[in-house]
């Protein structure tokens, strides 16, 4: 059993972007895309995904990512 | 949705009163089986388990008094699909079976029209509420499962 590993953080540091100004552009509030970028979220709607992809110029997979666990 | 708030406020200060009220009413329970037996005929040798009887379901009843003004703060803060509303049910629920098992036990000692309906019908607001403990359950999980959706 895996995990989904949310990178946001480094897409973020790529782009060189705050998370107020990311939370501001895709209209989520600050603390939801906190949530997010330390992969507490249960779930992303597309509408989201597609307004991250939109500002930070990049690929679903760029801030989504899945490992299995090192145990298995 | 203001309407429906200012009626919660209005249902949670008479649930207020009536718990106050049921506090009031543990003093004078002795005096009110004697009153009661004046106007209707009951055995007054029965007149200690009758009063046991009314005081063992009066605190039952005001317990579960606090956990409807539990929920009703909770629907006045519009945050009603909690865990603690959950359990706040689920002990509405006791609270109403052990009434219904109380009133039972006094047709043993009484038999009553009037009991056996109470009994009865705290026993079915005890599935009810069972009922309903479980569909607010199934809701809080879809509303964590919400809240944790960005």
């Amino acid at each position: 059993m895996g995990k989904i590993i949310i990178n946001l953080d480094v897409m973020m540091a790529k782009r060189k972007i705050g998370l107020m100004e990311l939370a501001e552009k895709i209209n989520i509030t600050p603390a939801n895309l906190s949530i997010l970028k330390n992969n507490k979220a249960k779930a992303v709607r597309f509408s989201t995904l597609e307004e991250i992809c939109r500002v930070l110029q990049c690929k679903p997979a760029d801030i989504i990512d899945y490992k299995e666990n090192e145990n298995e | 949705m203001k309407e429906i708030s200012i009626i919660n406020k209005i249902t949670k200060i008479v649930v207020d009163v009536v718990f106050v009220l049921g506090l009031a009413a543990f003093f004078v329970v002795p005096f009110f089986v004697d009153y009661w037996g004046g106007i209707f005929s009951y055995d007054k040798t029965t007149k200690i388990e009758l009063i046991v009887i009314l005081y063992t379901s009066g605190i039952v009843a005001l317990y579960l008094l606090l956990q409807v003004r539990k929920i009703l703060k909770s629907v006045v803060n519009k945050d009603v699909f909690t865990l603690e509303v959950v359990s706040a049910l689920r002990k509405i629920s006791v609270s109403t079976f052990i009434i219904a098992i109380i009133y039972f036990v006094k047709l043993f000692l009484q038999f009553g029209i009037g009991t056996l309906i109470i009994a009865a019908a705290f026993g079915i607001a005890t599935l009810i509420f069972l009922t309903i403990k479980d569909i607010f359950k199934q809701a809080v999980i879809y509303k964590e499962e919400n809240d944790w959706t960005i």
